[in-house]
C-alpha cells in the first residue's frame, strides 16, 4: 500500500519555495533520502513519510563552475557549486552562497553550512550558506 | 579456471578520431568499423552469431544492435544494446566473453559508435548534463563538475596538488604524439593545461575528454574459431555501485569506486594481479578517473598515484604504459578505443606508436557515470 503523501519532485520544489528541504524518510528502517522514489533504498519499504529536514550540514567538497550548460544559467557564471552532508542523513548537491554574488574564493569545503533558499528564474533553489564560528 | 579463458579478441578495429565523419550516422560508423573488425579477423559476415552495440548518445533506437545488425544483412541469434556510460565498451566485451563462456555463440561484434561532435555539435555536453539527477542538474553542474567535486574530495585527503593532476594529460599527449589518429598532438606542458580555461575548478581545459566522433569495433570469438592471430580474454570484471553522485557513499566517504570489486574479479579469473600487467588502458575522462583506477587496482597505494605519474611509471618507457593512444583528452571520446588499442598492443600491430617492449598483459577499463559503472577486462597476448 503506497502512501497519499507527495513524494515527486514537485513536492520537493514546493517545499524550497515555502523554505523548507523535503526529504523521504521511510516509516520501517526511518532511513531518509531524496525525494522522488516509491520506496526505500535501504529495506524496500514502500512505507514513506515526507519530512522537512533540519537545515544544517556539512560542506565537504566545492566546484566552481565557469560555463552552464544551460542558456538560462550563463548569466549566472562563475557559480559554486558543493556537495552538502545534511545532519538528516543524505548529500545534496547545490548552489555554495547566492549564484547571483560574486563566488567568494575564500572560503571553500569543508565547512559546517546552513540550508537557505534563493528564488533564481522564477524557481526557488536550496543554498548553502556558511556557519559562522560558534 | 573458468569458462571464460575460452574466448578471444580475433579481430579489431577502430576509426580515426579527427577525421570528422559529417552525414554519417551512428549507424553507419558501427557497420564501417564492423566490417573492417570482422575483416581483421579473417571470419565472413555468416560467422557472426551475435552482436552487442554501444547505445549512441545522438539518436534514440528501440534496440540499436538491430540497426547494425540489418545493415550489415545478418540475423544474429544474440545481441543486445548496452548503455553504461563509459564503460558501455568493455561491458561489451564482458558480455560477449560470458556468452561464449556459456556456449551460446561462437562469434560476436562489439561496437560503439556515435557522431557526438559532428552531428550535435555543443549539445552532447548538454546532453550528458541533463543526465545528472533532476534535485542536482538544478544548480547547472556540468559532467566536468561531478569529477571536479571528486577531485576536491581526493585533494583534501591526499594533498594532491593541480600541477599533479595537470601531469596526467601530459603524459598521454605525449602518446598521442606518435597516434596519427589522434585528434590532437601538439605538445603540452603542466603551464599548458594550468593555464587553459577554467571549466569546473580544479579542472581546466585541456584536462577534460575531448568530444569527438569515434567509432570502435572488435571480434570476440571462441579459442580457435577464427583463423587470424588472436588475444586471450582471460577475465572480466563488472560492477554498478550508485547513479547519480550524491548516491555514492563510499565514493565520497572514502575515495572509493567499483574498480575496486571489477579489478578484484577480473584479476581472479586471470589467476594474475597488478604486478604482472605491462600495459594499462585506464578511462581517463578526466585526471581524478585515472587517479582512483591505480590505486584501486593496486598498481600503488592510496594517495600514491599522482606519484607515479611524477616518477614517470605511465609514459611509453615506463614499467606501466598507459592509454598508448593518447586517451579521451588527446586522441578520441569514447573507450573503446582504449579496447582497440590494447589489442593492437598486445599483437603487436599498434604501427607508429607501436611500444618498444611488446607488452604481454593489458588491463582495460571503462568507469560510466560518476563513478557508477565499472567494467574491467584483462586481455593476454
Amino acid at each position: 500500500m503506497l502512501k497519499l503523501t507527495d513524494n515527486s519532485p514537485a513536492s520537493y520544489w514546493a517545499g524550497c519555495a515555502q523554505g523548507a528541504l523535503r526529504l523521504s524518510r521511510c516509516e520501517d528502517c526511518q532511513s531518509v533520502q531524496m525525494l522522488g522514489t516509491q520506496h526505500c533504498s535501504t529495506c524496500w519499504s514502500a512505507e514513506l513519510a515526507v519530512i522537512e529536514a533540519q537545515l544544517t550540514g556539512t560542506l565537504v567538497a566545492d566546484s566552481v563552475v565557469h560555463r552552464a550548460p544551460r542558456a538560462e544559467l550563463e548569466s549566472l557564471t562563475p557559480y559554486r557549486i558543493g556537495v552538502v552532508k545534511l545532519d538528516a542523513g543524505p548529500y545534496l548537491q547545490i548552489w555554495v552562497g547566492d549564484p547571483r554574488d560574486d563566488v567568494d574564493h575564500g572560503r571553500g569545503a569543508p565547512a559546517a553550512v546552513t540550508i537557505s533558499f534563493v528564488s533564481v528564474n522564477g524557481c526557488t533553489y536550496p543554498v548553502a550558506v556558511h556557519r559562522p564560528p560558534s | 579456471m573458468t569458462g571464460v579463458r575460452e574466448a578471444v579478441v580475433s579481430g579489431a578495429a577502430a576509426l580515426d578520431g579527427h577525421a570528422g565523419y559529417a552525414g554519417w550516422s551512428p549507424a553507419d560508423l558501427a557497420t564501417r568499423v564492423v566490417i573492417d573488425a570482422v575483416r581483421n579477423a579473417g571470419l565472413e559476415a555468416a560467422a557472426i552469431d551475435a552482436v552487442y552495440a554501444g547505445d549512441p548518445l545522438v539518436e534514440r533506437h528501440s534496440d540499436f544492435s538491430a540497426v547494425v545488425a540489418q545493415q550489415l544483412g545478418i540475423q544474429p541469434r544474440a545481441g543486445g544494446t548496452v548503455a553504461r556510460g563509459g564503460a558501455t565498451g568493455v561491458s561489451l566485451l564482458a558480455i560477449a566473453t560470458q556468452a561464449i563462456a556459456a556456449g551460446h555463440i561462437d562469434h560476436a561484434v562489439c561496437v560503439w559508435a556515435d557522431n557526438r561532435r559532428s552531428a550535435a555539435r555543443g549539445a552532447a555536453v548538454q546532453t550528458l548534463a541533463g543526465e545528472i539527477a533532476w534535485h542536482e542538474r538544478a544548480c547547472g553542474p556540468l559532467p566536468a563538475t561531478q569529477y571536479a567535486l571528486i577531485t576536491h574530495l581526493y585533494m583534501q585527503r591526499f594533498g594532491a596538488t593541480p600541477e599533479q593532476f595537470a601531469a596526467v594529460p601530459v603524459v598521454f599527449r605525449s602518446h598521442a604524439a606518435l597516434n596519427p589518429a589522434a585528434r590532437h598532438r601538439d605538445p603540452i606542458n603542466i603551464a599548458d593545461v594550468l593555464d587553459s580555461p577554467m571549466v569546473s575548478s580544479p579542472i581546466h581545459r585541456l584536462e577534460c575528454a575531448l568530444v569527438t566522433d569515434f567509432a570502435g569495433a572488435v571480434v570476440v570469438s571462441r579459442d580457435g574459431g577464427a583463423p587470424g592471430p588472436s588475444v586471450r580474454i582471460s577475465g572480466v570484471g563488472q560492477s554498478t555501485t550508485h547513479d547519480n553522485l550524491t548516491a555514492g557513499g563510499d565514493l565520497i566517504e572514502q575515495l572509493v569506486t567499483g574498480a575496486a570489486h571489477t579489478g578484484q574479479t577480473a584479476f581472479r579469473q586471470a589467476g594474475t594481479s597488478a604486478a604482472d600487467v605491462d600495459l594499462a588502458m585506464l578511462y581517463d575522462c578526466f585526471p581524478i578517473a585515472v587517479a582512483l583506477q591505480l590505486e584501486m587496482f593496486g598498481f600503488c597505494g592510496r594517495g600514491e598515484a599522482l606519484e607515479l605519474v611524477d616518477a614517470g611509471t605511465l609514459s611509453r618507457g615506463g614499467p606501466l604504459p598507459c592509454n598508448t593512444h593518447g586517451g579521451m583528452m588527446s586522441c578520441a571520446t569514447s573507450g573503446m578505443l582504449h579496447v582497440v588499442e590494447a589489442v593492437l598492443q598486445l599483437r603487436g600491430e599498434a604501427g607508429a606508436h607501436q611500444l618498444e617492449r611488446r607488452p604481454a598483459r593489458a588491463l582495460v577499463h571503462g568507469n560510466g557515470g560518476v563513478f557508477s559503472t565499472h567494467a574491467t577486462v584483462i586481455l593476454e597476448a
